[in-house]
């Protein structure tokens, strides 16, 4: 089976084939025993000596690796900071219904339509798969993100 | 037969888990690419008596170091698709319009595209999360129309 496999040096999935057969463990880069493998969207990390199949795992499902467990995310909005842990195979989907909610910016339909994150600095806005796992910083568990307007084309 | 290198690059990127993943989510659809042109259909949320995707004809020459360039396409009719079965909405509608503009029917009124880069010579600053540069891969195009398409200001045709 094809695997999209997300981790703290790509925004984006890279492809891994895998039988459904071979252990969890065989996800991990070779020479790095100390990482973790998560499935998208779920907090609790997989069995690495369980098989692929008996992990859940199917064809064309998301997984993390990682070695970060819990990634602390920092929204910046207005002057204002917003703070929550999520699990590292967490989207950025999941992260916006929490920063434009009620819990953070509080923002309207029409205003949320309107936002979106974005890493510092970076060149683009995040994109609604991208897991806050990618998003790290080199040697810490934490990711910080601007929530900004989303540009409207004039000219 | 030698593939060109634009050519070659687009089809590293077709290749590449970004794109991939798009597709398998049903995100987009890749219909054919015969050089330099790529036929794309991308899929728009549910509206009454709308369709659930738009299909997108992309001008690849020179990629990625020169931009792509894209319109909404008829395939049925292998034509530009008429103004009355476009997508409309605030941010819709604008990306493509159905005016005079100088990218016409055939482009995006956004600064990934190179039309409607070309067009304003000031989007590549004033715009940086959204301008093109060969550093992105035709994924970032996609992933921008079908947001647009699946926003709650977008209204069907």
């Amino acid at each position: 089976m094809e695997l999209f496999v997300h981790t703290p040096e790509n925004e984006h999935p890279g492809i891994v084939e895998i039988e459904g057969t071979a252990l969890v463990r065989e996800l991990l880069i070779e020479g790095k025993p100390d990482g973790h493998v998560w499935l998208e969207e779920v907090d609790e990390e997989i069995n690495l000596d369980v098989t692929v199949e008996a992990a859940g795992i199917r064809h064309h499902h998301h997984v993390h690796r990682g070695r970060c467990h819990r990634v602390e995310v920092v929204v910046r909005y207005n002057g204002n900071r917003y703070e929550h842990a999520y699990g590292p195979a967490t989207t950025i989907k999941t992260v916006e219904n929490w920063a434009f909610g009620p819990k953070a910016a509080d923002l309207s339909p029409e205003q949320s339509a309107k936002h979106v994150l974005a890493v510092p600095g970076a060149d683009h806005f995040l994109e609604d798969g991208v897991h806050v796992g990618s998003l790290v910083t080199p040697g810490a568990c934490q990711a910080v993100l601007d929530l900004l307007p989303r540009s409207r084309f004039e000219g | 037969m030698v593939t060109a290198p634009d050519e070659r690059a687009l089809l590293d990127h077709l290749g590449g888990g970004r794109f991939l993943s798009g597709a398998a989510e049903g995100r987009w659809r890749l219909i054919s690419v015969e050089w330099p042109v790529a036929l794309i259909a991308v899929a728009a949320a549910q509206r009454p008596g709308s369709p659930g995707e738009f299909v997108l004809r992309f001008d690849l020459g020179g990629y990625p170091h020169t931009a792509p360039t894209g319109g909404l396409w008829d395939l049925s009719a292998n034509a530009s698709l008429p103004a009355e079965r476009r997508p409309k909405g605030e941010r819709t509608a604008q990306l493509f319009r159905t005016d005079a503009w100088h990218g016409g029917a055939t482009a995006m009124y956004a600064p990934w595209d190179r039309k409607g880069l070309q067009a304003h010579a000031d989007w590549a600053t004033r715009y940086p999360h959204e301008a093109w540069t060969p550093a992105r891969d035709l994924s970032f195009i996609l992933a921008n129309i079908h947001e647009v398409l699946n926003a709650d200001d977008y209204l069907g045709i």
